[in-house]
């Protein structure tokens, strides 16, 4: 039956809705369907109004169209969840008797009657169920059991976050409330029936973990040390550990005396929740892992029996100060052993560093027809052309001038790649995919690159050994010179990389600067001009190392023996140089793969 | 006779972002008398590995399962010798090889000159280098686009060059993380069987994978792993039983 004033409601609601409501009345059952639809969407809203909305339409269904089970089915939802429950076990029912065979229904009624302590009933519905789809119910169980675990079982489906008890619906957190009170006003008998009830319906919600938590933490408390560790374990077991369970756990861990495991699982809660002081248990100092348990017992305690009190943020107590051991067997950093094996290893292993040089050069002219002779071609035009000018400007005849710059622009471009490149020897893509990969000695990346800058190198003197053979340039024992001269080029080449390397994996600024700093350089450095041009002055050329790395080759290809202050300074850089770089090594060739 | 051996290794991997990586801010740093300090506490340790205890014998193939960000990637670096553990023990008797990512082709270069490549950085010298270079093609069975650049090559086909090479010359230890699974049915099946013999000579596979059957058909150990922990060790049958569920 319809008030007058559910009618005028709906009336003054959107003419929409007026108008099914108005069809439905009039029994045009076709239509029913997009009058419920209408009423599931305010289901959906899910506040007490759309509610009431949703049960005068589904009422007003009901009337024009009575063999609509879903509508009783609805109507009789809607009145559990408000509480009427005598109004919802005629309508479950209804719905239930219309169509045996659809759970939903089923599950409502059995629970509506479970209320009205109609056990007989229900188990009767639920027996005659199981036996026509046999959904693992055991049937024999006594009539009240059968049906308490059918309705824990499926009321999800029709009633999310509920569960019967006592005789009622109850929302799940007010059951967790009721057992808090039962246990604040009894003193926790573990026999109480809220407690044995949530227990219950635990098994059928594993992953509800505010439950859980309870269940473990009030036996616990009561000193219920099995039944609290079985809750702890079976929560690990199912994965469903939220952080205040991993306290618990790890405070009954700590009650037995397994320290290890209790701080494992204290370091796992800490994991969830960051509020939590983390700490690796091998970290931890006898003392740090004894104040860290004790806390963790205090943060438990100091948990109210409340309500609510387990989604509130927590209190926790202040923290001492938890000293903490250095690793036990932490390696050490510095590790100039293993660094000078790995340089000798590196600079062994010349099949890696050579193929990958030589595919270094090959790579970059790939397709194409002159191949590294592209660089001595663009060089060489602009060496001529150089000489060409500044053979006038400077007064001096091509003939000595055109070995002079092209023997010492050489070099030049040597250093400067070997520096410039030299920041990336360990970043460079191959570089990485190689450590990321391959364990390998770390060396041969710098073997690589020095390698690869050498083999450019010797194109570029192919410019140097033209123009000596056009020209015709002396030759004399000095000449001989020029092997020493490149072999402590190299060695001092190759400290440099591996120097700036491993600080431009550290400090990705470096290239840059370099690149920079470079430029500045090659002009204050005397390849385009002679140092002697400088006149009672020559001496400040002398200040500039990369002045004497370039004479050591660059004189003896022009037929002079180097000055002795070149050959020293040389030394003496290649010396300091590796020393420097050995120590470095020694401490940040492990380290290195983290800088990548 | 090859042996691995982890005794509670933990790993912390530090991150550096920009700031702290830039000279900047160590100047900077010393230049305010360490007011400016915090630059250090930026950088930011990620505990990877968490106390890992793992010991594997001739003939053990682990497979280690587990979420992404879960540490097995980590794990195979340490048993490769790439990353040295922040603390514990780690031992390892046996050569290695690693079969991880194939960030180590040349996209540029052909198959072959790939191979060299790859072979050359194992140390080999000119002639064995020859004729290793045949078996690894023959066993590709890539023929003729082993004259292409790489870069034509489909995922599958670069797993295969990858593993071809990394099992050419027998490896006791052999380490594969994910990209097996790119391989088409057939060539996995032949993996599988080059895997099996190698393991029948007693050495010893750890594979990394997403994938359950392939830890099924390649394993007999398995290792399940979670926030650098390794949860549950054991056969194969019933850590995947009991992880399933």
């Amino acid at each position: 039956m319809r008030s007058p004033e559910d009618l005028a409601e709906l009336v003054r609601s959107t003419p929409w809705r007026f108008e099914t409501a108005r069809m439905a009345l009039r029994g045009e059952s076709r239509r029913v369907p997009d009058v419920y639809a209408e009423a599931m969407a305010l289901l959906r809203e899910g506040t007490d109004g759309g509610r009431e909305q949703a049960a005068r339409i589904f009422q007003a269904i009901l009337d024009a169209a009575p063999e609509f089970a879903e509508g009783h089915f609805q109507l009789a939802r809607i009145h559990a969840l408000a509480g009427a429950l005598d109004k919802a076990r005629p309508l479950a029912a209804n719905a239930a008797a219309m169509d045996p065979d659809n759970l939903n229904y089923l599950v409502l009624h059995v629970a509506m009657q479970a209320t009205a302590n109609n056990f007989t009933n229900a188990a009767g519905a639920v027996r005659a169920f199981a036996h026509k789809h046999a959904r693992g119910i055991d049937r024999n169980a006594p009539d009240e059991r059968l049906v308490t675990d059918f309705v824990d079982e499926y009321l999800t489906l029709v009633l999310p976050d509920h569960a019967l008890h006592n005789g009622r619906l109850w929302p799940l957190h007010a059951v967790i409330d009721e057992v808090i009170a039962e246990w604040r006003d009894q003193g926790g008998r573990p026999d109480a029936s809220a407690a044995q009830r949530l227990q219950q319906v635990l098994e059928f919600h594993p992953a509800w973990a505010e439950a859980r938590f309870w269940l473990a933490e009030m036996a616990r408390r009561d000193g219920r040390i099995a039944q609290a560790y079985a809750l702890c374990e079976q929560g690990e077991r199912l994965h469903t550990m939220d952080w205040p369970l991993w306290m618990v756990f790890g405070a009954l861990e700590a009650a037995r005396g397994n320290e290890p495991q209790a701080l494992a699982h204290f370091e796992e809660a800490a994991l969830i929740n960051e509020h939590l002081p983390a700490h690796a248990p091998a970290d931890l100092t006898a003392d740090g892992a004894r104040a860290l348990i004790a806390w963790h017992r205090d943060a438990l305690a100091a948990l109210p029996l409340a309500p609510g009190a387990y989604s509130r943020p927590w209190r926790y107590p202040e923290l001492p100060e938890i000293a903490l051991r250095p690793r036990a067997d932490a390696p050490s950093a510095f590790q100039p052993r293993e660094a000078l094996r790995d340089i000798v290893a590196g600079i062994a292993m010349t099949s890696a560093w050579w193929t990958l040089a030589r595919n270094d050069v090959l790579s970059r002219y790939r397709r194409t027809f002159l191949g590294p002779w592209w660089t001595v071609a663009g060089t060489g035009i602009g060496l001529v052309g150089m000489a060409l000018v500044w053979s006038i400007i400077f007064r001096l005849p091509a003939a000595e001038f055109f070995p002079y710059l092209s023997s010492g622009y050489a070099v030049w471009l040597f250093i400067a790649a070997t520096l410039t490149e030299g920041c990336q020897a360990f970043t460079d893509g191959t570089a990485q995919a190689i450590q990321k990969n391959m364990n390998l000695p770390r060396f041969i990346h710098v073997m690589r690159l020095v390698a690869k800058n050498v083999i450019v190198f010797v194109h570029t003197l192919s410019i140097y050994l033209a123009g000596a053979l056009f020209f015709g340039i002396t030759v004399s024992a000095a000449t001989l010179l020029v092997v020493p001269g490149i072999l402590l080029l190299i060695a001092n080449s190759l400290w440099a990389a591996c120097l700036f390397g491993l600080a431009g994996a550290r400090y990705r600024d470096l290239a840059p600067a370099v690149g920079a700093f470079l430029t500045v350089t090659f002009f204050v450095t005397p390849v385009i001009w002679k140092a002697d041009m400088l006149r009672e002055r020559a001496h400040l050329a002398d200040l500039n190392p990369f002045t004497h790395m370039i004479a050591i080759v660059r004189d003896p290809l022009m037929g002079l023996a180097p000055p002795a202050l070149a050959w020293q300074t040389a030394l003496a850089l290649c010396i300091a140089g590796w020393i420097v770089t050995i120590l470095v090594y020694a401490r940040a060739r492990r380290r290195v793969i983290y800088w990548l | 006779m090859a042996r691995i051996h982890l005794d509670n290794v933990w790993l912390n991997y530090p991150v550096y972002n920009t700031h702290a990586q830039s000279l900047r801010s160590r100047i900077v740093s010393a230049a305010t008398g360490g007011i400016a300090r915090r630059a250090r506490a930026r950088i930011l340790e990620i505990q990877a590995l968490r106390g890992i205890t793992l010991d594997l014998r001739d003939g053990d193939r682990l497979g280690l399962v587990g979420p992404n960000g879960s540490g097995k990637s980590t794990l195979l670096k340490v048993l490769a010798g790439l990353y040295p553990p922040s603390s514990g023990t780690f031992a390892r008797e046996g050569r290695a090889e690693t079969l991880f990512d194939l960030s180590l082709l040349d996209m540029d270069a052909t198959g072959y000159e790939n191979i060299q490549l790859l072979i050359a950085l194992r140390g080999i010298n000119a002639e064995r280098r020859r004729t290793l270079t045949a078996e690894v093609a023959a066993f590709s069975e890539l023929d003729n686009f082993l004259d292409l650049p790489v870069r034509t090559y489909s995922a599958g086909m670069l797993a295969r060059l990858g593993f071809s090479v990394a099992t050419a010359i027998e490896p006791e230890i052999f380490l594969v993380d994910e990209v097996l699974g790119a391989g088409d049915q057939y060539f996995l099946k032949k993996a599988g069987r080059r895997i099996e013999e190698l393991s029948q000579r007693s050495r010893i596979l750890v594979l990394a994978s997403h994938s359950m059957d392939m830890v099924r058909q390649f394993c007999n150990r398995c290792a399940i792993m979670r926030r650098g922990r390794i949860l549950d060790e054991g056969p194969v049958q019933d850590v995947l039983s009991r992880y399933t569920n």
